[in-house]
Parts: structure tokens; C-alpha cells; sequence
């Protein structure tokens, strides 16, 4: 359980200092992908449901901590997002790379759909089409990044099993 | 797996979600403070990953074949030395003030507090917002304004022990009161988020035309006169409206912002502080 804490919070961390840093110069066509978001994605793949929540929530927070806006509002959305994508998990192996594909970037769509919605609600002047035009793109940039890290986990797991078998043998 | 939520997991949302609602609950001026205190330490690496990123995107100019001058390699040229002028300006400034004891002022009533340069951006793309290396150490306030040579970039909002958070004028929580430099025409600029603004509460009547400059009015109390905010980029007047509708673009863009000066302005007496213009 400490080493699952030191992992949420080091992944936090990381997610803040590239977000806010390198995903923000390197920008294709004016976006980027949401790191935080992905990340979550992928503790809801490979973790068990109580520690995906939880991990969901706070990457919502560390968002929120590294941002300008109201506290706690991607906390939640994240939170209902990792939700959904759980208990999709019961019924599907979503493991697979065009399901988690699709699923991450509906999951993706979503989530930022609620933001832009709630910025325009407390700021009418904010520009709303522009803003939804921008979603699919970085929700579909948000997929890719899940499915590519969700593959480096996988790999590295296997790696690290056949290694174990090797010693063992 | 259980398809449906155990107890365990709806007590948890449970928690997490009354949890989520006291933060949001907190007061700006806590949930700014908490923000600053838990994200110090990460502080060094966001600032080394942004030097970073600096220097590799400016790589690829550097290793191709020189087949002539790139208009944007020559502004980022410009930003670069601009930035590297003002370091040195700073340093300057500092060394004059300890000889002689001096306060140089930059305006009347503008009292210059630190050179800031900038470690992050905001990690929603909703919001703009840059993080700034100067905090309550370097006797940065909220409320404080961030310039760049007589252009304004934005405002201080949330400060912590060793950095602080700057508000843009693209934010969408962003309120300026603006004038035309051209006609005085008075007006709102608010931010729209995507890199422009509208200004609002403009007669129909006003003249106000494509490129013209606006500047910061100074009667919200909030903004020191006379620095250089945006320029126009259209404006018409329909008809039934007793306004028009202006959209302005900021004068230094968000994106080439690596370094600022804060300064901080005591409004006279007979500005309106409490007017229209006073942000949220």
C-alpha cells in the first residue's frame, strides 16, 4: 500500500511538471494531450477498482493543483469518468488497443465536454465553438497516449514475470 | 469483478466527493495559498523542464542550413534577447539601488517589484495562467501586476512562499478596463480563452476601427494607465445593438511570455475601485 502511494503521488508530480511545461511548447494544431487523464486511464486498466478511484481522483486534484481554476472540478469529472470506464471494465477485456482506444477517448471527450461546458456557464464570454471544435482532437491524442503507455505497462509486467520465471528456474 | 459498485467503493465516492466539495468551498485566497505550498516542490523541475523545452525547440533552427532570415526565428531571437536584457537591466538596477538608495519608478504611483521569469503554464486548457519564480520571499502580493516593457501581460492571483500565479488577459476570468489610444473610447476587455478578447460596454457610437491600440484606462484601480494591452481586430455595430462588438487580440502573446516584471500601483483617490472592471 506505501509503495502504491509513493506511485500515485510520484505520478502526480510527473504529470504536473509535463503538462505544464513540455506538453504546453510542443502543441500539434494548438493541443495537447491530457497526461493527467491518460495516466488515470491507465491505474483504471491494471488497478483494482477502489485504488483506480481513489488514483482518478486525485490526478483530478494534482490537475487542479497545477491549474488556474476552481478546485476540485477535474477531481470530480475525473472521478465519474474512471467510474464508468471500471465498470465497463467488469463486462469487457478493454485491455486491447482499438477498445481502450475508443473507450479512452470517449472517456476523454466526455470529461473535457463538462469543463468547457461549466467554463462557459461561469463565463459567458468564453469562446465556446472554438473550445468544443478543439475535442475530438485531443481527446483522440489523449487515446494514443493511453494505449501507448497501457502497452509500455503491459510489456514491462511481462518482462518483469519472464525474469522472476527465469530466476526461479 | 463485480460489475456493480460494492460498499466499499460507494463509501468511497462518497468521501472523495464531500471531500472535492470543501476544497471548492475553501476561499480564493486559501485554495491559491494551498495550491502554491503543495506544488513548491516540484517547483526546480518545472522550471529546469521548461529551460529545456526552450532550448530544444529552438534546436531545429540551429542545426538545419542557414537559407536565410525566418521571420519567426527572428522574433524568438527577439524574445530571447529581450528577456536576456532585462535580466541584465535588473541586475543593473539592483546594484544602482544599493549604491544610491534610490526607488526608480517606472510611473507615477508604480512602485517596480521583481523580475519574474516563467517555470510553467496552466495545465487546463481552459484557463491561462502562467506560474512565476517570485513569491512572498521576493515581496510579491496578490494583486500585483505583471508588465513586459510597457505592455501589460497580466495579474498576480495567487502567491505562495518562493512563486506565484499570474492571470492573463486571455483567461477567461480576465477584466481589464481598456481605452482606445486613438478616439479615448472606454470600454471592458474580457477574456475569451483561445488566445483573444471582446471589449464590451462600448456605445454603438464610439469610434473604435481594425488595429487600433488599446491601453489600460485606469479607472478600475486595479491596472496603473497607459499600458499597452491589445490591439483591435475588428469591430462593428449591429443593427438594434446598443453596443459593439470588438474582439482584440493581446499585444505580447501568451506563448512567447519567458519572463515579466512585476510592479504594483497605488491608485489615486478618485478612481472608481469598486466600478465594473474590478475582477472576480
Amino acid at each position: 500500500m506505501k509503495r502504491y502511494w509513493l506511485m500515485l503521488i510520484f505520478s502526480v508530480a510527473l504529470c504536473g511538471v509535463a503538462a505544464t511545461t513540455v506538453a504546453d511548447r510542443f502543441r500539434v494544431a494548438g493541443t495537447r494531450p491530457d497526461i493527467f487523464f491518460a495516466v488515470a486511464v491507465c491505474f483504471a486498466v491494471f488497478a483494482r477498482r477502489e485504488r483506480a478511484l481513489l488514483a482518478a481522483w486525485l490526478l483530478g486534484l494534482g490537475k487542479d493543483l497545477f491549474s488556474g481554476g476552481p478546485l476540485g472540478a477535474h477531481a470530480l469529472v475525473f472521478l465519474a469518468a474512471i467510474t464508468v470506464i471500471v465498470a465497463v471494465r467488469s463486462y469487457a477485456y478493454i485491455n486491447v488497443a482499438p477498445i481502450l482506444f475508443v473507450l479512452a477517448g470517449l472517456a476523454a471527450l466526455g470529461c473535457e465536454c463538462v469543463c468547457v461546458l461549466v467554463t462557459f456557464a461561469k463565463h459567458p464570454h468564453f469562446a465556446l465553438f472554438p473550445a468544443l471544435g478543439r475535442l475530438p482532437l485531443e481527446a483522440a491524442f489523449t487515446a494514443l497516449l493511453v494505449v501507448v503507455t497501457c502497452a509500455v505497462i503491459s510489456w514491462c509486467r511481462r518482462w518483469s514475470r519472464r525474469r522472476v520465471r527465469v530466476r526461479l528456474s | 469483478m463485480k460489475a456493480k459498485l460494492g460498499r466499499r467503493s460507494r463509501r468511497l465516492i462518497a468521501v472523495l466527493v464531500i471531500l472535492t466539495v470543501v476544497l471548492n468551498a475553501l476561499p480564493p485566497g486559501t485554495a491559491g495559498t494551498l495550491r502554491m505550498s503543495v506544488t513548491l516542490p516540484v517547483q526546480p523541475f518545472q522550471w529546469l523542464a521548461t529551460r529545456a523545452s526552450i532550448a530544444l525547440a529552438g534546436l531545429p533552427r540551429r542545426l538545419t542550413p542557414d537559407d536565410g532570415p525566418d521571420v519567426r526565428w527572428l522574433e524568438q531571437e527577439v524574445v530571447r534577447l529581450n528577456t536576456r536584457v532585462a535580466h541584465l537591466e535588473a541586475g543593473l538596477e539592483a546594484a544602482r539601488r544599493r549604491l544610491e538608495s534610490l526607488t526608480h519608478r517606472e510611473h507615477p504611483g508604480v512602485i517596480e517589484i521583481a523580475l519574474a521569469n516563467v517555470i510553467a503554464s496552466d495545465s487546463s486548457d481552459w484557463r491561462r495562467t502562467l506560474v512565476l519564480d517570485r513569491g512572498v520571499a521576493a515581496g510579491v502580493r496578490a494583486g500585483d501586476v505583471a508588465v513586459w516593457y510597457g505592455a501589460l501581460v497580466g495579474r498576480v492571483t495567487e502567491v505562495g512562499p518562493k512563486c506565484s500565479r499570474i492571470r492573463l488577459l486571455t483567461d477567461p476570468a480576465a477584466r481589464v478596463a481598456v481605452r482606445s489610444a486613438r478616439t479615448r473610447a472606454h470600454g471592458i476587455l474580457f477574456g475569451r480563452g483561445e488566445g483573444r478578447c471582446r471589449m464590451r460596454y462600448v456605445g454603438y457610437d464610439r469610434d473604435i476601427a481594425k488595429e487600433d491600440m488599446l491601453v489600460t484606462a485606469g479607472t478600475d484601480g486595479v491596472f496603473p494607465p497607459d499600458y499597452l494591452v491589445g490591439r483591435c481586430l475588428g469591430s462593428d455595430a449591429r443593427p438594434g445593438e446598443l453596443e459593439r462588438r470588438i474582439e482584440a487580440a493581446p499585444w505580447i502573446s501568451p506563448g512567447r511570455v519567458e519572463a515579466v516584471k512585476l510592479i504594483r500601483w497605488q491608485a489615486p483617490e478618485k478612481t472608481f475601485a469598486d466600478g465594473p472592471a474590478a475582477e472576480e
